[in-house]
């Protein structure tokens, strides 16, 4: 019994370390910088975006591309066809966030979001807070993205209840 | 009996003088620093609006932060305006309020694009756009989707934002706040400059090794150029009296005759400004400025009563120098041109004092004759003039006149990087120079007429600042609630998120009209001049009959050239009337050799004054004017005086000296009119000793 006791503490605190949350652990950008390294990628993404007051969930998938020259690229092909640009032209404020993770240049985005970073073995996770005198602290609640080699999901948390979840898969 | 005259002259000047100084200050009127006041003709002054127009572009100060680390900007930003708070009101440009109120009623709000599709009911473009922001994962939701299903109100907040420039470039971080100096503080730099050292101060103490900040606007070029310029004129005035009292000695071996000297100028100041407040109640200042000739002037009457007083025709030689002076003065009057008026006014009156105060009250001083008779060297004039006609030749007759306000000044490196920051921080809104001017009975009113005005400037395709584009009239905040309920009745049901009643609430949605008065006064005043008259920036003109705009740089720029034309047609009567009046005193032959070689003498100076400044303005030809005024002397007293040489060459010397000086001073419009002054006088002295060589 005793040893069953002991089994299941140990398992606890694996668990503990696997669904650690991120916002426990505050970084720096130059940490980050360093640590987390990705290059240009194209991958499937499904979506899942849920609005307060709306009972049904909004769901999408499609090809996700990411140009380290050029910019991000939603490419929806469910339910509807459609292209979403984030690149230094359009969306600039999404790009900058993309392009800070992608290309590992946090020190941008630094002065508009407390940075948070956590990595266990290959697997990594990354949390983003609007601090408080920023402009997006205004609707963004925060931001975390999961990873390995690649980005394999991200969550962003809105002010007004609006919820959005990217899964990527090679 | 002598002494008895001496006195009664004495006592009859000093109450001449106290009446004078008196009534200056009780004939109502003070000092006029409006500049816009001085340039513009009175018929476009007197529309009520220009003034606080000018006022209101010209009393801004845009004090932008530069740093490579945002929050080291941010915190002092934050340092700074907590302390320039005490004293000056910064410009809220807190938008969070104004997007409470949009979200209050976002059927309300529409974009132009999305107006046009809902007015052409293209409803299914609309709802293929709601698809995108709907899977756009960054999209950023103002209401809440069951309010605002088309994503109509982001989409209107969007259309409003390419006015603001970006603000991270060259890898630095930029940010900045617009301080609101007083009322006139545009109209009257006097009042700011006070101001802008306290701003400066609190920048000098705020600013660090990580973050930068600069100064822009209006208010703090005034500064910099007063300043820079108070230096340049007290340094050269220092220069100059100095050149004089050294060349007083060299002649006289002692100082006692600057008393005089000095006695004759206050009076001669004091009858201009008595005559100014007779003439115009009010004084410009920048007439003043051009009236410190008078100093330049006046010395040299003393001279040439201490050089030449025994001489047999001394008072006829004074009466005509004085006449042929005062001519181009009095043509200046006769322009018509306010600021040219006030200084003819001035100058003839404070020559006319100067000149009775040397001819009945030197003789009262015990004054020692000079010892020492100073004289050019002839040869190395003969250099001179040839060095400058070989320039005149050099020149290639070429003339090229700038008219453009902007010309007569050249910002220093900080002035020119932050007014250049500022272009790219608020998007390029110094291109907006077109301002078009709507009056309205109320907030409402006014509102509407800025939306008539705006969708004839969109017909036009010409880009444009309104305060409708944030702000929208009630009727036009129904017209959008219809179109939004039409987009309702016609493809809700193809918005499959919704339940049934979420739908039937937004149809059933009444209209709630969004008030904005309280946001015109505060966040909006830039649009407004008073609770009655808003403005709206354009970038070029509209051209419709019964809408009054106005390009105030243009406009003054426009009114520069024609004064310079004005002048310039002008001037040859003037020497035509220099040479008549000659012509009754002396000899047509004595009259020819006296005004050929003065007005001549002008030709060369334009054309070597272009080559050297590259260009001419207004302000080079009230030169031309001022240097016929200041040399007709330098002819006069050479025609029939024994002894004026001297005083011709120390009058010559401390007048070209200072202009010379003047002429490399940072403020471009006073280096531009000294250059002008220096090369025309030395031509004219140079040209006398030639001409009257014995």
């Amino acid at each position: 019994m005793k040893f069953l006791r002991l089994f299941f503490v140990f398992l606890l605190f694996l668990f503990s370390k696997a669904f650690a949350n991120v916002f426990d652990y505050p970084s720096s950008a130059s940490k980050i910088n360093n640590e987390l390294k990705l290059s240009d990628v194209r991958l499937r993404f499904e979506q899942k975006r849920t609005f307060k007051n709306v009972d049904k969930p909004v769901v999408s998938s499609g090809d996700f591309v990411f140009l380290k020259d050029r910019g991000a690229y939603f490419y929806t092909k469910f339910p509807v066809e459609a292209t979403l640009e984030y690149t230094r032209q359009t969306n600039k404020q999404a790009n900058d966030i993309i392009n800070a993770v992608m290309r590992g240049q946090f020190d941008k985005i630094e002065n508009v979001f407390a940075l948070f970073y956590y990595k266990e073995n290959s697997k990594w996770k990354l949390g983003l807070k609007p601090k408080n005198n920023a402009q997006a602290a205004e609707y963004l609640s925060d931001m975390q993205i999961y990873g390995e080699n690649y980005i394999t999901q991200i969550i962003i948390n809105f002010k007004n209840g609006n919820k959005t979840e990217i899964w990527f898969k090679k | 009996m002598v002494q008895k005259v001496k006195f009664l002259r004495v006592f009859v000047f000093l109450i001449v003088f106290i009446v004078m100084l008196v009534s200056s200050f009780l004939i109502k009127g003070g000092f006029e620093g409006n500049l816009i006041k001085t340039i513009m003709p009175s018929d476009i002054t007197k529309n009520e609006d220009v003034i606080p127009l000018y006022n209101k572009f010209n009393s801004d100060v845009r004090v932008i932060f530069e740093s490579k680390n945002e929050e080291d900007l941010k915190k002092v930003k934050e340092k700074f305006i907590l302390e320039a708070n005490e004293k000056f009101l910064i410009k809220d440009n807190d938008f969070s309020n104004l997007i409470k109120k949009y979200s209050s009623s976002p059927t309300n709000f529409l974009s132009k694009k999305t107006k046009k599709l809902l007015k052409d009911k293209k409803y299914d473009e609309i709802y293929n756009n709601a698809l995108m922001e709907l899977y756009n994962p960054f999209n950023i939701q103002i209401v809440p989707y069951d309010k605002d299903p088309y994503f109509l109100l982001s989409d209107f907040l969007l259309s409003l934002k390419p006015d603001y420039g970006d603000k991270f470039f060259d890898d630095k971080y930029y940010d900045c706040i617009v301080l609101k100096l007083s009322d006139n503080s545009g109209l009257a730099p006097d009042n700011s400059n006070i101001l802008i050292e306290d701003l400066i101060k609190i920048k000098e103490r705020i600013e660090n090794d990580d973050v930068a900040i600069y100064l822009s606007g209006s208010p703090v070029h005034s500064y910099y150029t007063s300043k820079s310029a108070k230096f340049d004129i007290n340094l050269i005035c220092i220069l100059s009296t100095l050149l004089t009292f050294i060349l007083t000695y060299l002649s006289f071996k002692n100082l006692k005759i600057i008393i005089p000297v000095f006695l004759s100028l206050i009076f001669g100041i004091t009858g201009g400004i008595f005559a100014l407040k007779i003439f115009f109640g009010n004084i410009q200042l920048l007439a003043l400025v051009f009236a410190t000739a008078i100093i330049g002037l006046g010395v040299d009457y003393s001279f040439h009563y201490f050089f030449s007083k025994n001489e047999k025709g001394f008072i006829k030689n004074l009466t005509t120098s004085l006449i042929s002076t005062a001519i181009p003065f009095i043509i200046f009057y006769m322009t018509g041109i306010e600021l040219l008026r006030e200084i003819a006014v001035f100058i003839v009156f404070a020559l006319i004092c100067i000149y009775l105060f040397v001819l009945f009250l030197f003789p009262c001083f015990k004054l020692d004759d000079p010892v020492t008779f100073l004289k050019p060297n002839l040869k190395f004039l003969k250099i001179i003039f040839f060095a400058l006609t070989l320039l005149f030749l050099f020149s290639g007759f070429k003339l090229k006149f700038n008219d453009c306000l902007t010309s007569f000044y050249v910002p220093n490196y900080e002035l020119m990087k932050s007014e250049k920051l500022y272009e790219r921080l608020s998007n390029g809104l110094s291109d907006y120079k077109n301002i078009i001017i709507l009056k309205g009975e109320n907030y409402e009113d006014i509102i509407q007429k800025n939306e008539k005005v705006s969708s004839l400037l969109d017909t036009k395709e010409i880009k444009y600042l309104s305060v409708s584009d944030f702000v929208k009239s009630e009727n036009t905040q129904i017209e959008n609630y219809n179109f939004v309920h039409g987009l309702y009745n016609s493809n809700l049901d193809k918005i499959e998120l919704l339940t049934k009643e979420q739908k039937q609430n937004l149809k059933n949605e009444t209209f709630k009209p969004v008030e904005f008065s309280a946001e015109l006064k505060t966040k909006f005043d830039d649009f407004f001049l008073n609770d009655k008259t808003s403005i709206i920036l354009s970038k070029e003109p509209l051209n419709i009959n019964g809408i009054f705009e106005i390009n105030l740089t243009a406009e003054i720029s426009k009114f520069l050239k024609s004064y310079r034309v004005k002048l310039l047609k002008i001037l040859p009567l003037a020497c035509l009337c220099i040479f008549f009046v000659l012509s009754f005193i002396y000899k047509i032959k004595t009259a020819f050799k006296i005004s050929l070689p003065l007005i001549l003498g002008l030709f060369p100076t334009v054309f070597i004054s272009c080559m050297i400044a590259r260009e001419l303005n207004l302000f080079s030809i009230i030169s031309l004017f001022l240097i016929l005024g200041f040399t007709a002397d330098y002819f006069v007293f050479k025609t029939d005086s024994k002894n004026s040489s001297s005083a011709v060459f120390i009058s010559f010397c401390t007048t070209s000296f200072s202009f010379l000086l003047l002429s490399f001073s940072s403020f471009k419009l006073l280096s531009s009119i000294s250059l002008v002054l220096f090369i025309g006088i030395l031509f004219s002295y140079v040209l006398s000793c030639l001409v009257f060589k014995k």
